[in-house]
């Protein structure tokens, strides 16, 4: 069942056209991965999509909802992990996510519960009762992903989720984020690690300059481009 | 509501820090103790000084001085020593001033010759207890010259009152205020007024700035922390993240001020406690003011207080409006700079002279500035006139509800994220 929908979505800023045209759609359960060079147009494309930039044109559904008329009720709904998204210091891992869990839950119950899942996803052990602004940059990405993915939202929005970490910490939020879409979760992440998100995407759209080269399975992707991998598809597709 | 009350708790605590609280604890010993100490500085000072005299005269006249001396709130300590030993006494016996009674010095007065008295004041340092513990070279002075020359006239016009000769016409001075009146002069009234309501300015503009500060903090740490995007995205509405962030920042100015307050009333206590006007003292000045209704009721306490409240609020939405183009904490505090200038006008000038006395185009301008009305305000307020404080009052409602509008957009659209000020060598260049 297709749950987004991106119609002709356009952005631009001042004299720059970040986003031109582009269409695809996600289907529930799938982990769709929007991989392009820096400056291609993901996260404004994510940013747009989690409701915190308005398109210049185009149409957006998620879950049924539009998101022009209805970003209350799809920020409800949806979580969004920014690549470069950092935590307040001068709270504990645990306070952190209690605040952000307030915000969702309805009650104290509901509350302890979201809490509860964000400690499983993010494995911080002890120090979740420490300072932040004692943790490392890995286990703060942790923290910030077990953060977006505590409430089991419908769709989690996440730009580029293991930047600037080293291999042992990206391969374990990989693991994560493999893992949850088995809970129901449909993930749309972008990256410019193009092989990264081979591993972790069901379906990939190739984006360059604001416009969407390809889409489709890695597999067929690289069939047709002749491609040992996907990094090899995008030189093509730009050809 | 309920999400509301946890953003405005999250902000209060992410306001009230050590590296806050720590400075405020410090600042607020630090101003009690010199209020402490320039307060018994002050009651020393009103204490009898010790002065060293020598007579080589030693005749009825200078005994005559150096009685009257002693009636002039200084304790005499006569030594008959040359010049030399007695540095030599006043430095080992640490009085600060000598006094040197020539010989010849009755000869000399009853010849109406021109006398020379030799005073020595031993200067430790500059300091104001240094100046202080020495004696007023022109008060021993007016006392010596007072008593020879009640003497020239006691001996031409026998049984007269030398000070009726010397002073013929007394004046007896009143103050009105509207339809009251009190016998004081507008010097005692104007300075009366002016340190019973120092206090008023330095609240208003503290308050005002801290205010500023806290918002601009609060917005541009989010912005730099990088929080913020991920704030933006939860399910809470974007004006309850902006309402908790200007009511936590208000909270907050205003608990801090009210702690610079306390420090500061001790510290004023002490420089301002016993000094006297003129003739008058400080309970007979406050009664006088009360007299001519030159005091706070509580309406003007109301009517201050409604100012002042609005002019936090146009401060915390005009700070919001420049916190959000501002890449960090450090260039936030930058961008608030017009608003410190604008509170500099009103602050400065509330010092120097009376608002409303002002040329009308620099009064216009006063008027345009939100931050100048509750200063207009307190100088109102003292002479009953409520009207032009009313005015003010809704000009800084129609002002705020224009910039929280303006702040509201700028919350609710892409330029939350994408507004940045870059401060570069001195050039501010929007995008």
């Amino acid at each position: 069942m297709t749950v987004v929908s991106v119609n002709n979505l356009v952005k631009d800023y001042a004299n720059l056209r970040a986003v031109d045209n582009i269409s695809f759609t996600i289907e529930e359960g799938e982990i769709f991965g929007l991989i392009g060079p820096n400056g291609a147009g993901k996260t404004t494309t994510l940013r747009i999509m989690a409701t915190i930039l308005t398109p210049t044109s185009g149409d957006i559904k998620i879950f049924g909802y539009d998101l022009k008329s209805e970003g209350q009720k799809i920020r409800e709904i949806v979580s969004y992990l920014p690549e470069e998204a950092g935590a307040y210091k001068n709270l504990t891992g645990l306070d952190y996510l209690n605040f952000m869990a307030s915000l969702y839950a309805n009650n104290k119950s509901e509350k302890d519960k979201f809490v509860e899942n964000a400690i499983d996803i993010a494995r911080l052990e002890d120090r979740i009762k420490d300072k932040i602004s004692t943790y490392s940059k890995g286990m703060v990405r942790k923290l910030l992903l077990s953060r977006s993915l505590m409430y089991k939202p419908k769709l989690a929005i996440l730009d580029e989720p293991t930047s600037g970490l080293d291999v042992i910490n990206s391969i374990e939020i990989r693991k994560i984020i493999k893992s949850f879409t088995q809970n129901g979760t449909t993930v749309l992440l972008s990256s410019h690690n193009m092989l990264e998100v081979e591993f972790l995407s069901d379906r990939i759209a190739l984006i360059n300059k604001g416009k969407i080269l390809v889409e489709g399975k890695p597999d067929d992707l690289k069939k047709e481009y002749n491609a040992r991998n996907i990094e090899e598809v995008f030189i093509g597709a730009i050809q | 509501m309920r999400k509301f009350l946890i953003l405005f708790n999250k902000e209060i605590k992410s306001l009230i820090t050590i590296q806050l609280i720590l400075p405020l604890i410090i600042m607020v010993v630090l101003f009690s103790f010199i209020g402490s100490f320039v307060s018994e500085q002050v009651e020393k000072e009103q204490e009898p000084k010790k002065i060293a005299v020598v007579d080589y005269d030693d005749s009825i006249l200078s005994n005559d001085v150096i009685e009257s001396l002693k009636s002039g709130n200084f304790i005499i300590d006569k030594v008959s020593l040359s010049k030399e030993e007695a540095f030599d006494y006043v430095k080992n016996n640490n009085i600060s001033t000598l006094v040197v009674i020539p010989s010849g010095f009755q000869d000399n007065v009853n010849r109406f010759f021109q006398n020379e008295i030799e005073i020595y004041n031993i200067m430790k340092g500059i300091s104001f207890v240094d100046i202080s513990s020495s004696v007023s070279t022109q008060i021993i002075l007016s006392s010596i010259n007072e008593i020879i020359s009640n003497r020239y006239i006691s001996e031409e016009f026998i049984g007269m009152n030398p000070n009726i000769i010397k002073n013929p016409v007394k004046i007896k001075s009143y103050v009105m205020v509207k339809d009251k009146i009190a016998n004081t002069t507008v010097e005692t009234i104007t300075g009366a007024v002016q340190s019973q309501n120092l206090i008023i300015p330095i609240i208003l503009m503290i308050v005002i700035i801290f205010s500023s500060q806290m918002i601009v903090s609060t917005i541009a740490s989010e912005k730099e922390n990088k929080t913020l995007e991920t704030l933006l995205t939860m399910p809470i509405n974007r004006t309850s993240i902006l309402f908790s962030k200007m009511l936590s920042s208000g909270v907050v100015a205003l608990i801090m001020s009210a702690v610079y307050m306390i420090g500061f009333k001790n510290y004023m206590g002490g420089i301002t406690g016993g000094i006297t006007s003129g003739t008058q003292t400080s309970s007979e000045l406050s009664k006088i003011l009360v007299e001519l209704g030159l005091t706070f009721n509580a309406q003007s306490y109301i009517l201050l207080g409604i100012s002042l409240f609005f002019a936090i609020l146009c401060a915390l939405s005009l700070s919001t409006i420049l916190a959000v183009h501002a890449e960090n904490v450090q260039s936030a505090q930058t961008l608030i700079t017009p608003i410190t200038i604008l509170l500099l006008i009103p602050y400065f000038l509330s010092f120097f002279a009376d608002l409303n006395s002002l040329p009308l185009i620099v009064r216009i301008l006063l008027f345009l500035i939100p931050f100048s009305h509750p200063f207009i305000a307190s100088q109102n307020l003292i002479f009953g006139n409520t009207l032009p404080v009313i005015y003010g009052i809704v000009y800084m409602a129609i002002f705020f509800v224009i910039c929280l509008i303006i702040a509201t957009k700028i919350f609710s659209s892409d330029r939350i994220l994408t507004a940045k000020i870059k401060i570069k060598r001195g050039f501010i260049k929007s995008r």
